[in-house]
């Protein structure tokens, strides 16, 4: 009885599972269509609405591509940083943030993600390689040890075992680090409506949460910021009287340092929405 | 007997009356044993067994037993019971087991009944037969049957069990119309299926839509049911069901098809007159019980022909009908990387449901995502209506392309003869679109913007027509976040932990094997004293000096170490010059003695024995 109930939980997870694939595919293929007929708003609509269920470099690529056709750079960019996440790899994608980027005129790039060994990506290659490094080499200085070689050569191989096992952690160490990072980066995106191209349209950093405060700073759409955590891990955030949030945002030096409003952001990596 | 109370007749009286009281019980015990023994030895009776037909003779139409009595056992059997010519054996024998005291006798058996319906008249002897208790074989014995001419009064049940068998036939069939007589392997054709219900007849829920028995047709699923009353069919008053459907031959040859649909009806609670009908009245208005009837259609031989291969077309597909096609392009005019809808509309009667996309010729100017279908039309039959194809175009390259004409191609059943439809070739002019100069993960931003201008330009803002690899999260899951990570770690370290005990145990075998070499060699130099034998006590010395300062100095081969190899050991060592001296002088005593012969025969052994004993001691 308990094994036909946890078949009959199994088979309704695969068809719940083979539903929901099924819907961002149709989603995906609805904006395609959409796009191809030259509805680039609706296709917008569908893209967003199947990233709402799941993600894929393609989906965000077309959507920063869509983004890009209708002006709002911000959100181009942020939506080809999402593919990036995906696809680290991808050329393609890598020239069009760099084309949005400039297109957009932002001045700060926000996390190195050109730091190709310790990107945030590569901390699992990090971790196999320490692993790799530390037990392979243990076992040949165990080898050494047992069958009287050199000391010389005892004593460098040591060495040469430690320095890679030692980089192994620091890669790992890195590229974590790298990923926490991330984790905070917000792109400065325009609210909804209203576009942003060639860097006209600024957006501003506020010294305290509100809409009379005087700006610290300016932002242009698409410059990468970073979320302020509390201690707890969660953003500093305050919610002001008319029911706006804000977050306290900082450039990734810390030259830039205000509070924006929650629709002038987008976090790359989830939750979608701030 | 009562002798042996006698010789107690020395014994106080009421001891001889217990003693009398003790025997009387010990002889009744030894009755009732002596008696169950012989009770025991009855029931050990031979396992036998008996054969007979009840009754042993019956007219044709109707039903005999034959039973097997198998005496002595309660295990159930196993054999084979032998066929008869004329005479139809069940092969699922009822099975009933007794047991009984015949005249204090404890009896018990088994009884086998198997029903026996017998199609021809004559006399039948089923012959004698083997079967096997528990490890041992019974033979049962032959048994006959006599069966005889139907009597007037079988004949009359027999006319009635037909007639009622007509009636019920009649009251509830089913028919099936297709519109022609043959068709071709894989074309689909519109079929509708009647399932007639007598008026009257007690139907107590709505009739489930029929099944289909033969597997050489495939049909579409039935949804649609139409109900027509009243309807007169020799001469009698019907509610007729029907369902059209579609039917689609799957294999070539003469094929059959039939329906069949169980219904369910109120029959009367009274079982015991079998051969009342109990279908087309209903005198408990509505009090009896529910039975299922089965309504079938008559067994249909349709005629399924192979596809000729005489000028069948490359393209062709499987696509069996009559079909036009057109096609559409929603724009004359896009930038390069936007994509284009392209709609091919094929359009007709046929296998809808069986026809795939029609290919589009690769080339390297287009790009063509795998084509969305939509049917528009008879959704039952899929055999009448429209069958759209949404191709997905993506240009390659800028100008004036061609998106080129698309063939189909099917096979005509009615003419017998392959066709093809093909649509119309399509300008679109792509325009070049934006460019730029292609960055590279190390020059994003505008402080490289300088250096990506002298770089060649490509194309930008391709869209993909196809979604990729789906993820839930765009969260990246890392492998030290997975304990599975860290318990595979165990691996390694177990491994690490073999080598280890390995490594130190073969090291202590080696040190407890020089130890042994050492002690031997020490006893050498002792013997060879007492033996006056200066060439093995030299050799010994050697031998020791060479152990002993290979294990200082952690040579890894000391039986390679040459005199002056041993002298240049001493040296790194912490060691006297004179106690090196000493020993290089025994070692060179030892080569002398070796390459020169008896040179040390002058030197007493035992003082050499005290010299050498304490220059290996105070060795360095």
């Amino acid at each position: 009885m308990k094994s036909l109930h946890s078949k009959s939980l199994l088979l309704l997870l695969a068809s719940f599972s083979s539903l929901t694939a099924e819907s961002e595919n149709r989603l995906f293929y609805d904006a395609v269509r959409a796009e191809a007929t030259g509805d680039l708003d609706s296709a917008i609509n569908s893209y967003e609405d199947s990233a709402k269920i799941a993600h894929s470099a393609n989906l965000h690529g077309n959507l920063a591509n869509l983004y890009f056709k209708k002006e709002r750079l911000g959100k181009s960019v942020l939506n080809y940083r999402k593919a990036l996440v995906l696809e680290p790899d991808n050329r393609d994608l890598y020239e069009n943030l760099s084309f949005a980027m400039e297109t957009a005129r932002v001045e700060s790039t926000g996390l190195d993600i050109s730091s190709g060994y310790f990107r945030p990506a590569s901390v699992n290659f990090w971790a196999i390689a320490t692993s790799l490094f530390f037990w392979v080499g243990l076992l040949l200085v165990c080898l050494l040890f047992f069958f009287q070689i050199d000391r010389f050569i005892k004593l460098i191989s040591i060495l040469l075992w430690a320095a890679l096992s030692g980089l192994g952690v620091w890669g790992v160490i890195k590229s974590k680090d790298n990923h926490e990072l991330q984790k905070r980066e917000v792109i400065a995106v325009t609210p909804q409506g209203k576009k942003d191209s060639n860097g006209s349209k600024t957006l501003e950093l506020r010294r305290f949460a509100g809409n009379g405060s005087s700006a610290n700073t300016t932002v242009v759409p698409g410059e990468s910021l970073f979320l302020d955590f509390n201690e707890d891990g969660s953003p500093k955030d305050h919610r002001s009287s008319n029911g706006e949030k804000w977050y306290l945002v900082r450039s990734l030096e810390g030259r830039k340092r205000g509070w924006m409003k929650a629709n002038e952001l987008g976090r790359i990596l989830e939750p979608n929405n701030l | 007997m009562f002798k042996t109370f006698e010789k107690f007749s020395h014994l106080p009286p009421a001891i001889q009356a217990k003693a009398r009281t003790i025997g009387t019980g010990v002889l009744l015990t030894l009755l009732c044993l002596s008696h169950s023994t012989q009770l025991i030895g009855q029931n050990q009776q031979a396992i036998r067994a008996e054969a007979a037909f009840t009754p042993p003779s019956v007219s044709l139409g109707n039903n005999s037993i034959y039973k097997v009595i198998i005496y002595g056992t309660q295990a159930l059997p196993t054999g084979k019971i032998p066929t008869v010519a004329g005479l139809a054996i069940s092969n699922s024998p009822q099975a009933f087991r007794s047991a009984s005291l015949i005249n204090g006798v404890p009896s018990v058996k088994t009884e086998l009944s198997f029903q026996v319906r017998p199609t021809k008249k004559g006399s039948f002897s089923l012959p004698s037969w083997v079967i096997e208790i528990g490890g041992n074989s019974v033979r049962v014995p032959a048994a006959s049957l006599q069966v005889l001419t139907p009597s007037q009064q079988d004949l009359l049940l027999q006319e009635k069990e037909k007639q009622r068998q007509n009636d019920i036939k009649q009251a509830a069939f089913v028919e099936f119309e297709t519109p022609r007589d043959f068709l071709f392997e894989g074309e689909t054709i519109p079929a509708t299926i009647n399932l007639f219900l007598l008026n009257g007849l007690p139907v107590t829920r709505l009739p489930p839509p029929p099944k289909k028995i033969g597997d050489s047709f495939s049909m579409t699923e039935i949804r649609q049911r139409n109900i027509k009353r009243n309807f007169l069919r020799n001469g009698k008053s019907y509610t007729v069901f029907s369902w059209p459907v579609g039917l689609t031959a799957a294999m070539a040859g003469n094929q059959e098809l039939s329906f069949e649909v169980a219904i369910q009806v109120r029959v009367k609670n009274n079982r015991s007159s079998p051969f009342n009908d109990p279908f087309l009245s209903d005198p408990f208005f509505g009090f009896g019980r529910e039975q299922a009837l089965i309504a079938s259609s008559e067994k249909q031989t349709i005629e399924v022909r192979s596809l000729p291969m005489k000028g069948r077309p490359q393209d062709f597909q499987g696509a069996i009908g009559s079909f036009s096609s057109v096609s559409r392009l929603d724009a004359d005019r896009v930038s390069l990387g936007d994509p284009v809808k392209l709609t091919v509309e094929i359009s007709g009667t046929g296998n809808f449901a069986a026809i795939p996309a029609p290919g589009i010729k690769p080339s390297d100017k287009l790009k063509v995502g795998s084509p969305r279908f939509s049917f528009a039309g008879n959704e039952i039959t899929k055999h009448e209506g429209m069958q759209s194809f949404e191709y997905i175009l993506t240009p390659l390259t800028p100008g004036l392309i061609e998106v080129p004409p698309i063939e189909f191609s099917f096979f005509d059943p009615i003419q017998e003869t392959f066709s093809s439809t093909i649509t119309t070739a399509h300008p679109l002019r792509v325009d070049p679109g934006e460019k730029w100069t292609p960055g590279s993960p190390e020059n994003i931003g505008p402080k490289n913007k300088d250096k990506q201008k002298e770089a060649s330009t490509a194309d930008l803002f391709q869209t993909e027509s196809e979604p990729g690899r789906w993820t839930k999260t765009l969260e990246q899951n890392f492998l030290l976040d997975i304990p599975v990570f860290w318990y595979s770690q165990s691996i390694p370290l177990v491994c690490f932990c073999f080598f280890v005990f390995w490594g130190l145990t073969r090291r202590s075998g080696e040190k407890e094997k020089l130890r042994q070499k050492e002690a031997t060699l020490t006893r050498q130099m002792k013997d060879s004293v007492g033996f006056n034998d200066p060439s093995s006590f030299l050799r010994a010395f050697r031998d020791l000096i060479r152990i002993r300062l290979a294990s200082l100095r952690n040579h890894p081969n000391p039986s390679s170490l040459s005199s002056d190899e041993l002298v240049a050991l001493l040296h790194s060592g912490d060691n006297t010059e004179e106690l090196i001296s000493e020993i290089e002088d025994l070692l060179r005593s030892c080569d002398d003695q070796e390459f020169a012969g008896n040179e040390l025969a002058k030197h007493p052994l035992d003082s050499l024995y005290q010299k050498g004993t304490k220059l290996l001691k105070n060795l360095r």
